[in-house]
Order: C-alpha cells, then sequence, then structure tokens
C-alpha cells in the first residue's frame, strides 16, 4: 500500500472474515483517515459491505460469523469481545442502502438514538432535531411537519432522514451503505452534496457501485475484488494511475 | 456460428385442462357451498332468534265435538299458532293432514304450555278483542279474558267498566316499581349487609382461634360483637322493610276468565306485563318486540331460565373474554418473542415449535380437566390455605370462577396467539431491526421500540382469532366455574368490586342448558335461538373491536417503505 495515512481514526490490521467456512474478507489491512471520504469500491459480492458493516459490528447480527485481525479505532480493539457495542455504535453510525425510516414521526426518527439513550430534555432534543435535520439539508422541507409520519416522505428525503437520525446521536464516523442505489439523480446529488459537508466534522466511509460518485464525494478510494484488497490511494491516483492492473480494468468497465 | 435447431412449435389454444379453467370453477364452487351453508345458518338463527320475540295475535279455536286437543270438557281453545306442519306421525296414503302448535300459556293450569290441534278439527277460528296476555313471574304467560280487578279498600271493578283499563295500568305500574324497589333492598342494600357480616364471622372465627391459642381476645372479641349486633340491627330493619313492600304486593288480584270457562285468580304482584294481542298496531307490534328484546338482553333469567332476559349470561360471557385476552396476550407475545428472538434456533426450538402447534389441537375438555385440577384444586386450593384460611372447609378460590375459566381458556388458545405472534414479528423488516441497532438500541430497546409495535397488527389478528375460539367454547367451562344461575355477578358495587372467584354464567352454557336441560324443552326453544343469536352477536362486536384496533395499529406502523 502506497498510501501513508497520519492519525488514522481506523487502523484495520489483517482482518478476515468468514461466512462459515467461506471466507468473505481476505487479509485486509488499511487506514481510515479523520474527517475525509473514503470510498469502496468493487463489483457486487466483493465484500465491500460486509468490511463496512464489521465497523460497527452489525455482523454480530449474523449467525456462524468468524472474524480474525484487528480494527482498531483510535487505539481501541472493535472485535474484543468485551467491548460494549452500544457504545461502539453511537460513536459509528450508519446509513443503509434502502432507508429505513421507523414508522414513527420525523420527530421521533431523528432523536430515536437519544431517546434510547435515556435523553428527556425536550429542549435538548428540538435543538438536536433542528440541528441534524440542517445538517442533513431536510430542515427546510420538513419543518412544519415535524409530527407527521416519516413514511410520507419521498425516497430522497427518508434517506436524508436516515441521515439526520445518524447525525443526531454525534457519532465520529458515518458509515453509509450504497446510500443512493435506490435514488434518482437529482436526490443523488443532493446526498453527494451532503456528504461534502459531512466530512467537516465527521469521518465518511461510503460504500457505492457507482465509480463517478467515488470519483465525486471521496478523497480516498479503495477497490476490493473477490474480498481482498486489491487497492488502496488516493481517489485522483485511483482513477487517473491505478497501480494495479485489474483497478484498472474495473474503472474502465471491462469487467464488474 | 451455428443456427439452433427451431423451436417446437407452440399450439393456439392450449387444452383446456392445462390452464387450469376448471379448477378456478371447482375454487369457486367450494367457496359457494361454504358461503351457502354459513348464510342458511345465520339465516335461521337470525329469524328463529328474532321472531321468539314477535307478540303474536292469540287465536280462539272452536273445536269439533270429540277431538283429541280438547281441554277437559271445554271444545275451546285460545293461544298463539306456533307452527303450521304436517302431521308427522301420519301412516296412511295420501298427504298428510296438516296440525297446528298452539302456545297456550297457562302452564298452571294445563300442565303444559304447548298443545298440538289437528287442523281438521278446528270449526272456526277468530281473534277476539278481549284477549289478554298476562306475563307472569311464575308458570310463564297466562292467556285468558280479564273479567275484574280487586282492589283493596275499593271492592271490585268488573271489567265492562270505563276506569278499568288506566286502573289495571297504574296499579301494575305501582307493582312493578315496588318489585324494583324490594329487589334493590335485598340484592344491594342487604346484600352489601351481608358481606360485611360475613367477614365480621370470619374475624370472629379468627379470634375463637387466637383464644383457643391462650391469648387474651377479650376485647377485641367485644367489639366485633358490638359491630355484629349493629349490623343485625340493620339487617332486620331492612329485612322488616322488604316484607312488608311484599305484603303490599299482594294487596290486588285481578281475575280472569280461561278459554275453558275457569275464572283464576291473580295476585298483581304476580304481573310482570300484559297486553292485549289482538288488539296491536304495526307499531305497537314493534314496541312490543323492542320490549321484549330489551328485556332479554337486560334482565336475569327466571323460571328455570326459561323466561327473562339472559344479562347475567352476556356479561360473564364478555367479561371471561376480556380477562382471558388479557391473560393469553402478554403470555402468548412473550413466549413467541422469547422463541423467536432469543432462543438458539436448532433441534429443540423446532420441537417446542411442533409441542405448541399441537397444543391447539387438543379437544378442550382435557383443557377443562387440567383446569380444575392445576388451577381450581392446585393454585387455588394453595390460596385458600394461605390466605382464605379463615373461610375453610368452604372454599373461596379453591372451587371454580371466572379467574380460572378465564385463565382455562389462556391456556387453550395460547398456541394460537404464539404462532401469530411469531410470523409478525419474522415479517418485521430485517432493516428497521439493524437501524434501530446501529443507532446504539439494545435488543430489547429495538424489540420494545420498533418490532413490538411494528408486529401489533398481526399479534391481534392472533388474539381476534383466540377470541373467536374462547368465546364459543362451553365444554371446559363447565368443570372450572360456570353455573347454571349465578346468584351475583363478577363485578358489582360490593367491595372489592371485581369478584374473581365467583361462578358465572356464559351464553354457550345457556344455551347447552336450555336446549338440554331444560324442563320443558318446547318453552326454551325460542329461547336457544335467541341466545345463540346474542352469542353469535358478542363475539362478532369482540371481534369487530380487535379489527377496529388492529386498523388503527396498521395505519399508525403502515411500513410503506418496505
Amino acid at each position: 500500500m502506497a498510501v501513508k495515512i497520519p492519525d488514522p481514526i481506523l487502523d484495520i490490521q489483517d482482518l478476515s472474515l468468514y461466512y462459515g467456512e467461506t471466507p468473505a474478507l481476505r487479509h485486509i489491512s488499511l487506514a481510515i483517515p479523520r474527517k475525509r471520504v473514503t470510498a469502496f469500491i468493487g463489483p457486487s459480492g466483493c465484500g465491500k459491505s460486509t468490511l463496512l458493516r464489521c465497523f460497527n459490528r452489525m455482523n454480530d447480527l449474523i449467525e456462524h460469523v468468524r472474524i480474525e485481525g484487528s480494527i482498531k479505532l483510535d487505539g481501541e480493539e472493535i472485535n474484543d469481545p468485551n467491548l460494549d457495542v452500544i457504545r461502539l455504535r453511537r460513536r459509528v453510525g450508519m446509513v443503509f442502502q434502502k432507508s429505513n425510516p421507523f414508522p414513527k414521526s420525523i420527530y421521533e426518527n431523528v432523536v430515536y438514538g437519544l431517546r434510547i439513550a435515556g435523553v428527556r430534555n425536550r429542549a435538548v432534543l428540538d435543538e438536536v432535531v433542528e440541528r441534524s435535520l440542517r445538517a442533513a439539508a431536510l430542515w427546510d422541507e420538513v419543518k412544519d411537519r415535524l409530527h407527521e409520519s416519516a413514511l410520507r416522505l419521498s425516497g430522497g428525503q427518508m434517506q436524508r432522514l436516515c441521515i439526520a437520525r445518524a447525525i443526531a446521536v454525534n457519532p465520529e464516523i458515518i458509515l453509509m451503505d450504497e446510500p443512493c442505489s435506490a435514488l434518482d439523480p437529482i436526490a443523488t446529488s443532493r446526498i453527494e452534496d451532503l456528504i461534502d459537508e459531512l466530512k467537516q466534522d465527521y469521518t465518511v466511509i461510503i460504500v457505492t457501485h457507482n465509480m463517478q460518485q467515488a470519483a465525486r464525494v471521496s478523497d480516498y478510494t479503495a477497490f476490493l475484488y473477490l474480498g481482498e484488497l486489491v487497492e488502496y490511494d488516493e481517489t485522483d491516483k485511483i482513477f487517473t494511475a491505478p497501480a494495479q492492473k485489474r483497478t484498472q480494468d474495473y474503472i474502465t468497465g471491462r469487467f464488474g | 456460428m451455428r443456427s439452433a435447431p427451431p423451436l417446437p412449435r407452440v399450439r393456439e389454444r392450449p387444452p383446456r385442462l392445462t390452464t387450469g379453467e376448471p379448477l378456478v370453477w371447482g375454487t369457486a364452487m367450494g367457496l359457494t357451498v361454504g358461503l351457502a351453508m354459513i348464510l342458511y345458518l345465520l339465516g335461521l338463527i337470525l329469524v328463529n332468534g328474532v321472531t321468539a320475540f314477535w307478540p303474536r295475535r292469540v287465536a280462539w279455536l272452536e273445536l269439533r265435538p270429540g277431538s283429541a286437543a280438547r281441554l277437559g270438557q271445554a271444545a275451546v281453545l285460545a293461544g298463539e299458532v306456533v307452527a303450521e306442519q304436517a302431521k308427522r306421525d301420519h301412516l296412511g296414503s295420501g298427504p298428510a293432514p296438516q296440525e297446528w302448535q298452539l302456545f297456550l300459556g297457562n302452564k298452571d293450569v294445563y300442565g303444559q304450555a304447548f298443545r298440538y290441534v289437528d287442523a281438521a278439527d278446528v270449526v272456526r277460528r277468530s281473534y277476539p278483542r278481549t284477549l289478554m296476555v298476562i306475563e307472569r313471574l311464575e308458570y310463564g304467560d297466562a292467556i285468558g279474558v280479564p273479567v275484574a280487578l280487586e282492589i283493596k279498600g275499593e271492592g271490585v271493578l268488573p271489567a265492562e267498566a270505563p276506569r278499568f283499563a288506566a286502573r289495571l295500568r297504574q296499579l301494575v305500574e305501582e307493582v312493578n316499581r315496588r318489585r324494583a324497589r324490594i329487589r334493590q333492598l335485598e340484592k344491594r342494600d342487604i346484600g352489601a349487609l351481608n358481606a360485611r357480616m360475613e367477614k365480621l364471622r370470619l374475624r370472629q372465627r379468627a379470634l375463637e382461634r387466637a383464644r383457643q391459642a391462650g391469648r387474651d381476645v377479650a376485647a377485641a372479641w367485644q367489639a366485633v360483637a358490638e359491630e355484629m349486633a349493629a349490623l343485625q340491627a340493620r339487617y332486620e330493619a331492612l329485612a322488616q322493610q322488604a316484607r312488608h313492600l311484599r305484603q303490599q304486593q299482594d294487596e290486588h288480584a285481578l281475575v280472569y276468565r280461561l278459554a275453558t270457562g275457569e275464572e283464576r285468580r291473580l295476585p298483581l304482584g304476580q304481573v310482570v306485563h300484559y297486553y292485549y294481542p289482538n288488539r296491536l298496531s304495526v307499531w305497537q307490534r314493534l314496541g312490543l318486540l323492542a320490549r321484549n328484546v330489551w328485556v332479554f338482553l337486560s334482565e336475569e333469567p327466571r323460571e328455570a331460565n326459561t323466561e327473562g332476559g339472559v344479562f347475567p349470561a352476556i356479561f360473564g360471557t364478555f367479561v371471561m373474554t376480556v380477562l382471558m385476552s388479557l391473560a393469553v396476550t402478554p403470555f402468548g407475545v412473550v413466549a413467541a418473542l422469547y422463541l423467536l428472538e432469543y432462543a438458539r434456533q436448532g433441534l429443540l426450538v423446532r420441537l417446542v415449535r411442533i409441542a405448541v402447534s399441537n397444543l391447539a389441537g387438543v379437544p378442550s375438555i382435557v383443557f377443562g380437566v387440567f383446569g380444575l385440577g392445576f388451577f381450581v384444586y392446585g393454585v387455588g386450593g394453595s390460596l385458600d390455605a394461605l390466605f382464605f384460611a379463615e373461610a375453610l372447609p368452604t372454599p373461596t378460590f379453591g372451587t371454580g370462577g371466572i379467574l380460572w375459566a378465564s385463565l382455562t381458556l389462556a391456556l387453550m388458545t395460547v398456541p394460537v396467539v404464539i404462532v401469530a405472534t411469531e410470523e409478525a414479528l419474522a415479517a418485521v423488516p430485517r432493516g428497521m431491526r439493524e437501524g434501530s441497532l446501529a443507532l446504539g438500541a439494545s435488543k430489547w430497546q429495538t424489540i420494545q421500540r420498533i418490532v413490538l409495535p411494528a408486529a401489533a397488527p398481526g399479534i391481534l389478528t392472533g388474539l381476534i382469532l383466540a377470541m373467536a375460539r374462547g368465546a364459543g367454547e362451553v365444554a371446559p367451562l363447565m368443570l372450572v366455574g360456570v353455573v347454571k344461575l349465578a346468584p351475583s355477578l363478577p363485578i358489582d358495587t360490593v367491595f372489592p368490586f371485581i369478584h374473581l372467584e365467583r361462578k358465572f354464567m356464559h351464553l354457550g352454557f345457556h344455551i347447552y342448558d336450555l336446549g338440554f336441560q331444560s324442563p320443558d324443552a318446547e318453552a326454551a326453544k325460542p329461547m336457544v335461538f335467541a341466545t345463540t343469536l346474542l352469542l353469535i352477536t358478542l363475539v362478532v362486536v369482540l371481534n369487530l373491536g380487535a379489527l377496529y384496533i388492529r386498523e388503527k395499529l396498521r395505519r399508525k406502523y403502515a411500513t410503506a417503505a418496505f
């Protein structure tokens, strides 16, 4: 790996993951820079979502998963069985491929993370709702109907609501698993603008199928293929002068 | 490139059987037959149930001399024609002769209320306007021609007198008011006193036991005795009042003449209601129908349940079903939650699931026996030994009661709720759980705040099925607390208001009791239909309530995004 990342927020060393006996990730090592956008690209089934879900231990929910190697969040081992997963997930938020607002009001969706943490102060909640929705560029569209069902929003609005919901608990990292794959181009471009703003305060890791999107929004890009990390570098370098032939083939559309 | 071999040509119209059209007809027919049978059943119950309350005209029949239907010497009958049918025991050739079933009333005189008359024996049929139907407290209806009123202090007022109608109405109203007052005195006031005296008696027994154990209880004993005496005095006063009112009930009397010519004297205290069946307009008849239905719904049964109303049975069924729902829902939901969310999915869980499904097929009477052994004798007996020892050997909870009946039915219906809940939980989209977990929610928080609300409509579907099964169940109840006639309701105005240990009446059992245990099956038949109609209505109403809640929840938690 050519690129040097000073003071990474996540440091992944020799990470392997198996579904039963089938390996899904093989010996992956990379470092995620702080307050930058990192994109994972690669063909379907290459393990990019699996890798993303390692960072907030969402793979715990799947049975027969075995993980080897180490992931350190600010020096703290994520794979430690004694780790407080709830605290970890507050620090590492996630936005899913399919927007998944809860069948509650917009307001309740945003404050959900605070409510389960036991925050009851109405003033605090109100403030967080406004701040999060503003940060997710949704405030102006929904400020008059905060108590209506979130399920009445459009697809793009729902996805921004999910981002606002993730921001509300003030995480350090936001994981995005193909957040635009179900959205039209206009909604997609709004989310991309949003990602650009989010990196002021948060570290963003985004999984995407769309190479133009990776080129547009990310600072660093990792290309995964068949569970292996093929190449990881600054986005400009990956897309202009990839070191590996497989990367070159993928970004020029020769396979995948 | 080689060209592919040509595909076999597809026939323009495939043969009928392969398109499956005959099967579509088959399914439609199956549904139609099922619907027709259900509609016929409902129609039969509806028609018979409603006509049971319809005030029919009373026919005055003059019979051929020597007819077998004659009563004594008289060749005249007065009664409602209930049915006209072909004779059942007709053996000869040709069309069977017609016979009429008559409701004669006057069971105290004739011995039976119904009589069959050959249509050929009837010489003349008329509907005299003077005939009166008198609903009595005992012996069912009387049918006759009013002759006179014997009024205490005023003498005899003949029926021809112009004041007769108004006076009769006024006196009957007075009698009914007084009867309500007596009832209130005896049921509520004296009942409350009795409850307090019973408690004092129990305390006396406890004190007695303490005295035998060597403790000094003289002061407490004295206090209890004084309180008892005070209650006794109040009881005497109330009882005296009730006795006095009762005497007044029988001061006046109505004299009427039967079709046979015999005159009968009826103390007015016995009259519940009266009407002239051949003078009523259609609207009056409808009004009377409404009154009869209301009486049926709101009053207590009389005369071995064949007269009066079924209110205690409605109330008992309702309370039991609600209690059962309250018990079965948390139990079933918690069990399903553990099975689906927490238990390690493996052979054991599979076996448990099979066992749960099989439990739904166990005959209900088996649950009744289990309820009797476990709840009544086991749990109830222990409760009695622990908390109601003073009352022993009279059992408090150690005998059938509405609580044990509800719990037995809850046990019987819990498989339905478990299966429905598991399906509903499994149908909650994975994305919603993950969304919650990714925000730092614990598994329980996710279940409580996201999964259960989203699964609530499905859980309610299970509850609806459970209620429908539970409300109509009779066999197990006979072992764990249903009775033919319950002296008091499970919920009333006497502290502590909800009496879960009490025995109760139930519409399903009421049907069984009327139809098969009644001394006069003919008289009970309309009541059987009416009660069946009511039971069906009650189940429908309970289901509609649950459906309404489910729709509201669906709208609230609609997961349109998935």
